[in-house]
């Protein structure tokens, strides 16, 4: 009774991790084949939850405005909704103020390359996703065939957690290398600047410990495999 | 050598299919005897075992009244 019902959850995973991997693959299709990606696919074609917002409409990126732009900005957004009271504010008495030079630049006038690039940073990350739900996939396939602790399972994690310990800040880094060449080749290279490159940290954390528990995985494959020879 | 023998890393030979047919056992009712599975047997007969225990290899020699010299040799 209770293998019937491990098996019906890994079967449930299973059926769960295939519509993750392949939702991922479509959304990173519709990218590639959207508006601003080859153009073959009208963003209408698409059913809503491909359709999204970025991919069918003119590329733009936050940018920081520099100088007395930016603070002419703030200022006069501050000046439309009157900014902070004189006196005492109160709880409850919706006071707000507008902060810092932040503004978002549409490029209209991109090259092949610049498109090609900055669809590339957008969709790469579903494809990668697809990558690590298919990697899941085939992992609990395995277990489910009683061939958990093998040495292809702990190369499938190990690769798990190589995508996301140096994909991610590989992503970051080429989305932000982006976002800068997008600004310097534009119109408003004198005035914008491209935000201060961010990396996660999360991406470093959780990508080590996978391939550290790969690690451990496979030590524990072999001494598996050890051990099928043990009379 | 076989190449299960290169396979496995060593030269070890199990000659158990040779002291069973001298000792006009089979290697089922040995298996009754040693208390080990067949399978377990089967894959050390074969070549095919990587470890064998103490244990194991001692109520084998119990039970065939032999040596462990008798049982396994070492391979060219």
């Amino acid at each position: 009774m209770e293998a019937r019902r491990s098996r019906s959850a890994l079967v449930l995973a299973q059926i769960v991790l295939l519509v993750l991997c392949v939702g991922s693959g479509l959304l990173f299709a519709a990218w590639m084949l959207g508006y601003n990606g080859l153009g073959l696919v009208s963003g209408d074609a698409l059913p809503s939850q491909l359709r999204t917002g970025e991919s069918n409409t003119v590329p733009s990126e936050a940018v920081l405005a520099q100088g007395k732009v930016g603070v002419a900005t703030v200022a006069a957004a501050n000046e439309v909704t009157g900014g902070l009271p004189s006196g005492a504010i109160r709880p409850g008495d919706g006071s707000s103020e507008f902060y810092g030079n932040q503004a978002s630049l549409s490029f209209w006038a991109l090259t092949k390359s610049q498109h090609t690039a900055w669809v590339a940073v957008r969709a790469l990350p579903a494809l990668g996703l697809a990558v690590v739900w298919w990697l899941l996939f085939r992992i609990v396939r395995h277990v489910r065939q009683g061939n958990g602790f093998t040495t292809p399972v702990a190369r499938r994690i190990r690769a798990i957690g190589l995508l996301i310990l140096f994909g991610m800040p590989l992503l970051q880094l080429a989305s932000w290398a982006v976002v800068r060449w997008l600004i310097e080749s534009s119109s408003a290279a004198t005035i914008a600047d491209v935000p201060p490159l961010h990396l996660d940290v999360w991406p470093f954390a959780v990508g080590l410990v996978i391939v550290l528990m790969a690690s451990t995985w496979r030590e524990a494959a072999g001494m598996r495999e050890d051990l099928e020879g043990l009379v | 050598m076989s190449p299960a023998e290169l396979d496995n890393g060593h030269r070890i030979v199990c000659t158990l299919d040779e002291v069973l047919g001298e000792r006009g056992m089979t290697l089922i009712e040995l298996a009754a005897r040693v208390g080990v599975t067949p399978v377990n047997l089967s894959v050390l007969k074969n070549n095919r075992a990587k470890a064998v225990r103490f244990s194991t290899l001692t109520a084998i020699c119990e039970v065939l009244e032999c040596d462990v010299s008798d049982l396994l040799r070492l391979g060219e």
